[in-house]
């Protein structure tokens, strides 16, 4: 079953004061996933919230990637006792739950999630949560210093691929239905939803289009597939790369996970998976010792070339979404953004 | 769905970042970094970011056990907590109150801390009570108190990507403290100079401006040397040596001999190279010098902080933002420790135990009469168990069987005492030996605060319920002490620090409350004071800083035919000390699963070793079976382990020589053997 | 598919445990029973795929298949002891049970060249996976044509499936050729690294020539093949690669935009260099 299956657009209005009562109810009736300020730190998050008063207005993107609810950090995959496999089965937590105020990358990362968690083998752990949720997204009212999704053409606002997208406006919010889960919850609240607004969505886009991009996503992808780029670059980034690993588990598409089975302090039995990251070496050394990738170098190459050549040609989309999370992540001063212009300018 | 972030401070080393914890469904799920913290800035290195699996081990102690018949069987709280009372009660009667000693932990919270030294001092009546930064800075606060007046990091971590210049001495700055090398970088991409002395080359070295790679243990020679160029060329701030300091001549005159051409054998560096480092350091300011255990684990560790202290100061470096003397503190807490007075000789906040007049704050505060004698260092305790002085030991969350100097002599003195009780999350060497173990609760399952390497004290907080039938530390203290006849009645950790603002006057403006969003940098004095960004401003604590004229001193063991090298330990990115939480983790333990020995080409071409082979690494005290690492890191002459790894403890190997001063051990320096096994 | 669902491994019983050499062991296996949500058959494979292995408690690893898909009921995996699970699983004996997931992984192109003269060329326990394909030949031996195999190891202790190299060479327009790389007491035959072997073959660079062994003999074996005159494409050989999940997920084998997991482990030299991958 796919996890979302598009429809032609729908265009409705939501006034602010009735997003708040539609928030309300979701909270009722199931799990709201919604932008957090903490208290102590000011950081800005996905988290579960009881009451849309909770939910953070006032922010760029959130510090972590909403794709922890589909692909957690840690995730028992099946609990076991003893050394017989005939008893396993697969653990599944997934529960309906609604996430707001996604940013247009995030959406786009999720949609690339999807492709690549249905390619081949469907990966049900991912699959059976995604199936269950539904997005509401709010279209970005600008870029910041950081991101550059226009140059991913993967925001401000999307032309297709979300359930529910907002635009903000005066007092309401432009909306549009784009997936039968988003029809779906549309239909159940309909009664909180106006006519469509009278705003051109077709020269919002085409505006949205026109803030300039921050490089040119073709020139980029051409340096790297014909190998354009200075090997200098290479060594450099993979000679500041500390392995923390940090901005690929920011990453809204990053998808790497170790499996490792272990006791919890209860004394369950556990095959469990987490997040891994392509910048640790030890993440492609086998028993034994022998290491095909042979370099920082090399390992960061792979990355560059994962995310800007071969998901292009795998999924058709940039498999960075221009989220800028992963730029001042770094402790080695990596910024992927000033990288990436640097391979965009290698010709 | 349950998923909440908790904001904490992460366990790790002294930088202190901040980070949230995910807690799903009541269980640690991950680590999410936070871009407002003022340490982290939305950065982690590889443990913080792991830390979330370090402390949810199977093994985690579960439940107090008691020894039995030389096992261990579980029992109750009340069992165990009456039996430990009664035993430390008798050992006091029968011994009197010096044959006790307490070991708080650079580890654990400043509320523990405070409430262990309490329990050394008002209950036990001894001020032997001490903790792990004997093995570590001790050497700092005894230095830089005679050199400043006040033995702590002088500036902020984020003024150090600022600094014009950068000296990092006996620092492996991007491995040991990861958002401090940050710093570094940050610096160095901004334009600054960076001096890196350093007998490896690490990777700061591959991009300094200049490397020292000098032989481990002639630091004394090597500061000397570089402050005779600077005089010799005029170079030094005169105005701020008439002014801020005293002892000039003193120093001028010892630092005479130590000419380029006279310290470069010494040092094994080459002259001209030393004398660009003075120049370069001396015309670039402000310059922030940083150090770690390099400086500090040697026979003349306090002597090394004072001749760094002395460096500094000739520049007029320090009371200057961005500059300073830096000591990058190793552990999550070693300052709070430090400050807390799980010390010997001090009360809380650095106030000495032999002044009357604190005595009598003290006695009146804790309504207790008080031993004006300062009490023995971890390093003495363990020496006088040896000879049955010491009977008795409560030691909390440290594991001086792997992390002390040559632990065969450790472990003779423990297996004297009389009754051992530890207090841990993990078994340890160290409590496999003791008559009670204690389950304590992890920095996640429990509240309080930790200071970090820059003074700025910050508030862990509940994330998940203690594991087991573990309890927070501090609680735990005070059944003991209640059990002893005198009661430690705190509601919470909170109401600890208060008490700790009303005696100690640099934490008197600190409460939870107020270290709840970024922490507060003491000396804080009272509830307006906005605490303290860098020390020394104008005037120095102890009023002029004071230069020492130190000599060169070689390490207690040097080279000779049968042990031909150098060998130094410490500590490397993907593990923390003993190992106890990075080995548990899976993406750590991963990248570095084994025990290994640096080793230079040349060295191992002369030997017949090549890369990944085993080999076997003596000193006079012992010896292991590792794998070579052969690579160009180390010089020839010189060998580097980690000291991670409980299954091939480097200690077994480092020399139990101390500084006379801080009573730290030689870690940095002993003479070794190498030889391929086949 | 041997498992409906993916990240679940099946019970399969320990048939026979033959030590092959002082830490590498050949393993039968048979599938604990057929439940009826697994339909497939258990010779439901093809010579070069491989099977992830779980040990509870210790995890999983990839391991090729090494018998003939033709061998009914049962199939085969050699097993050296070189980490985590391997170590577990050399503890385990017959009758004891582990976990299989899979089959994995695309297969060595056998099907498409009936008719045709075959080349093997292994080192040490890079023999299993072409085991299973040259096993699947004899199975099938009025459908191809001249087989030669040319095997190295370490040493005679290191040579694994030593009395099947000694009984091959008895089917018809079979050659096998054997060669430890150093003297050896007791050893009469050729001396010398695998690709001394290389002779034997030289006038066939027209035959595709299937290569397994550790990457240094795989990088020297491809080097002397491409200066005999093989063309890229005729060279096959198996890319080996840490593994977690086998299905294209963890990320770990990925390489070159491929995932060796489920692009490979078989892939022509003429693809590996277009993945830009050293061998």
């Amino acid at each position: 079953m796919p996890v979302t299956s598009k429809i032609e657009i729908k265009n409705a209005s939501i006034t602010k004061d009735s997003l708040s009562r539609l928030l309300k109810k979701i909270c009722k009736e199931r799990i709201l996933i919604a932008p957090v300020r903490n208290d102590d730190l000011d950081d800005v998050n996905f988290l579960p919230v009881t009451n849309p008063a909770q939910i953070c207005c006032d922010y760029d993107n959130t510090t972590t990637s909403p794709k922890e609810f589909f692909f957690p950090q840690y995730e028992c995959m099946f609990t076991f006792s003893g050394t017989s496999h005939e008893s396993i089965e697969a653990g599944d937590d997934s529960e309906e739950i609604v996430l707001f105020g996604l940013r247009a990358c995030d959406v786009k990362a999720i949609e690339l999630l999807d492709k690549f968690y249905e390619r081949n083998f469907e990966d049900n752990y991912y699959l059976s949560k995604r199936q269950k949720s539904v997005i509401i997204s709010v279209a970005c009212p600008d870029l910041n210093d950081q991101c550059f999704c226009t140059a991913t053409e993967t925001g401000p606002l999307l032309q297709d691929g979300f359930d529910i997208q907002l635009l903000s406006s005066v007092n309401a919010y432009a909306v549009q239905i784009g997936s039968e889960k988003g029809l779906q919850l549309f239909e159940q609240y309909q009664y909180l939803f106006g006519p469509p607004l009278e705003l051109d969505i077709n020269k919002l886009l085409a505006q949205a289009k026109k803030q300039k991009a921050k490089f040119n996503l073709q020139k980029v992808y051409e340096n790297l597939k014909q190998q354009n780029v200075d090997e200098d670059l290479w060594e450099d980034i993979g000679a500041r790369c500390q392995s923390c690993g940090l901005c690929l588990f920011l990453c809204p598409t990053c998808s790497c996970y170790s499996v490792k089975d272990q006791k919890t302090p209860p004394g369950e039995n556990r095959r469990s998976r987490q997040w891994d990251a392509c910048y640790f070496s030890s993440i492609t050394r086998m028993a034994g010792g022998n290491n095909p990738i042979r370099t920082n170098a090399e390992m960061i190459k792979r990355k560059y070339q994962h995310k800007l050549v071969q998901q292009i040609d795998e999924f058709g989309t940039s498999g960075c979404v221009g989220c800028g999370r992963c730029n001042l992540a770094c402790v080695g001063n990596v910024n992927w953004l000033d990288n990436i212009i640097k391979i965009e300018r290698a010709t | 769905m349950n998923l909440q972030y908790i904001p904490t401070t992460c366990p790790y080393c002294g930088a202190g970042c901040g980070f949230y914890l995910k807690v799903k469904d009541g269980e640690l799920a991950g680590v999410a970094p936070s871009k407002t913290h003022p340490v982290s800035q939305g950065r982690l290195c590889v443990k913080g970011a792991t830390a979330w699996e370090s402390v949810i081990g199977a093994d985690r102690i579960k439940e107090p056990l008691i020894k039995k018949n030389g096992k261990f069987t579980k029992a109750g709280w009340d069992e165990t907590l009456d039996l430990v009372a009664e035993k430390f009660s008798k050992i006091k009667e029968n011994y009197g109150p010096d044959s006790l000693g307490v070991w708080g932990s650079a580890r654990c919270t400043n509320e523990l801390n405070y409430l262990a030294q309490k329990l050394a001092r008002a209950v036990f009546g001894t001020n032997n009570v001490d903790h792990c930064a004997r093995t570590c800075h001790s050497p700092t606060v005894a230095g830089l108190v005679r050199s400043f007046g006040s033995g702590a990091m002088t500036n902020s971590i984020d003024e150090v990507k600022d600094a014009a210049c950068i000296f990092a001495i006996g620092s492996n700055t991007p491995e040991a403290h990861p958002l401090i090398g940050w710093r570094v970088r940050t610096a160095k991409d901004k334009g600054a100079k960076l001096i890196v002395c350093d007998p490896r080359k690490i990777d700061t070295a591959k991009y300094a401006d200049i490397h020292i790679q000098h032989y481990p243990g002639t630091d004394i020679a090597l500061l000397n040397c570089l402050m005779n160029v600077i005089i010799s060329e005029g170079l030094e701030d005169k105005q701020y040596i008439k002014t801020r300091t005293e002892g000039f001549e003193e120093l001028k005159k010892v630092v005479a001999k130590y000419t380029p051409k006279y310290t470069a054998p010494i040092v094994g560096v080459d002259a001209d190279l030393m004398v660009k480092a003075a120049r370069l350091y001396a015309k670039t300011k402000p310059a922030s010098t940083l150090y770690t255990l390099g400086i500090t684990e040697h026979t003349v560790g306090t002597e090394n902080v004072m001749s760094v202290a002395n460096l500094a100061m000739l520049t007029g470096n320090v009371g200057v933002e961005s500059g300073g003397v830096n000591p990058l503190r190793g552990q999550n807490n070693v300052q709070g420790a430090c400050d807390m007075a799980a010390l010997p000789n001090f009360y809380v906040g650095y106030q000495k135990v032999d002044n009357p007049a604190i005595q009598e704050k003290f006695e009146k505060a804790w309504a207790v009469k008080l031993s004006p004698k300062p009490g023995l260092t971890t390093t003495d305790q363990v020496i006088q168990a040896k000879e049955g002085k010491i009977k008795g030991l409560y030691i909390i969350g440290e594991d001086p069987l792997t992390s002390d100097p040559n632990i065969t002599e450790v472990r003779e003195s423990l297996e004297k005492l009389e009754f051992l009780v530890v207090h841990e999350i993990y078994m340890s060497p160290t409590a496999e030996m003791a008559d009670v173990v204690l389950p304590g609760a992890s920095f996640a399952e429990k509240t309080g605060s930790f200071t970090n390497s820059e003074r700025r004290i910050q508030l862990i907080n509940k994330a998940i319920e203690p594991i087991g039938n573990s309890r927070p530390d501090w609680q735990i203290v005070c059944d003991v002490a209640t059990r002893m006849g005198y009661p430690f009645k705190y509601p919470g950790t909170a109401e600890v620090m208060d008490e700790i603002a009303s005696l100690a006057p640099i934490y008197g403006g600190i409460s939870h409350d107020r270290c709840r969003k970024v922490g507060l940098q003491w000396p804080c004095l009272d509830k307006n004071h906005p605490g303290t960004k860098y020390l020394h401003k104008g005037k120095f604590t102890r009023g002029l800083g004071k230069f020492h004229g130190i000599e060169h001193r070689p390490p207690a063991e040097v080279p000779d035919d049968e042990y031909p090298f150098i060998l130094s330990t410490g500590r490397m990115r993907f593990h923390y000390n003993v190992g106890t939480m990075s080995r548990r983790t899976h993406l750590l333990d991963r990248e570095f699963p084994f025990m290994f020995v640096e080793v230079s080409e040349n060295d191992g071409q002369k030997l017949g070793i090549r890369d990944m082979d085993d080999c076997q690494v003596s000193t006079r005290r012992g010896q292991l079976k590792v794998k070579a690492r052969v690579s160009d890191r180390v010089k020839e002459g010189v060998m580097w382990m980690p000291f991670h790894y409980v299954e091939a403890p480097a200690n077994l190997l480092t020399n139990d020589a101390f500084c006379p001063i801080a009573r730290t051990g030689e870690y940095k320096a002993c003479a070794a053997r190498l030889e391929k096994v086949s | 598919m041997f498992n409906s669902k993916i990240f679940i491994p099946r019970a399969a019983i320990i048939e026979n445990v033959q030590k092959l050499t002082y830490d590498t062991k050949l393993y039968r296996l048979k599938f604990k029973y057929n439940c009826k949500c697994d339909r497939s058959s258990e010779s439901d494979y093809k010579p070069g795929q491989f099977v992830q292995v779980s040990v509870l408690g210790a995890g999983e690893a990839p391991i090729s298949i090494c018998s003939s898909p033709a061998q009914n009921g049962c199939f085969e995996l050699c097993v050296r002891n070189v980490g985590l699970v391997t170590g577990a699983l050399a503890a385990l004996k017959k009758g004891d049970e582990l976990g299989i997931r899979g089959p994995y992984g695309n297969s060595f192109p056998i099907e498409e060249l009936r008719g045709q003269n075959l080349i093997f060329i292994a080192g040490g326990i890079g023999l299993a996976p072409l085991r299973s394909a040259i096993k699947y030949v004899i199975d099938n031996r009025g459908d191809y044509g001249k087989v030669t195999i040319l095997y190295g190891a370490r040493t005679k202790e290191d040579i694994v499936f030593a009395s099947e190299l000694d009984q091959w060479p008895r089917q018809e327009n079979f050659g096998v050729f054997t060669t430890i790389d150093e003297p050896q007491d007791g050893w009469t035959g050729n001396v010398g690294v695998v690709t001394t072997l290389i002779d034997k073959i030289k006038n066939q660079s027209k035959v595709k020539a299937f290569v397994c062994g550790p990457p240094i003999m795989i990088h020297f074996t491809i080097k002397e093949l491409l200066d005999a005159a093989w063309a890229q494409q005729d060279i096959i050989t198996t890319l080996e690669r840490h593994m977690k999940c086998g299905v294209g997920k963890c990320g770990h084998c990925y390489i070159g935009g491929k995932y060796v997991c489920t692009d490979g482990p078989v892939f022509t030299y003429a693809q590996i260099n277009e993945m830009e991958v050293e061998v």
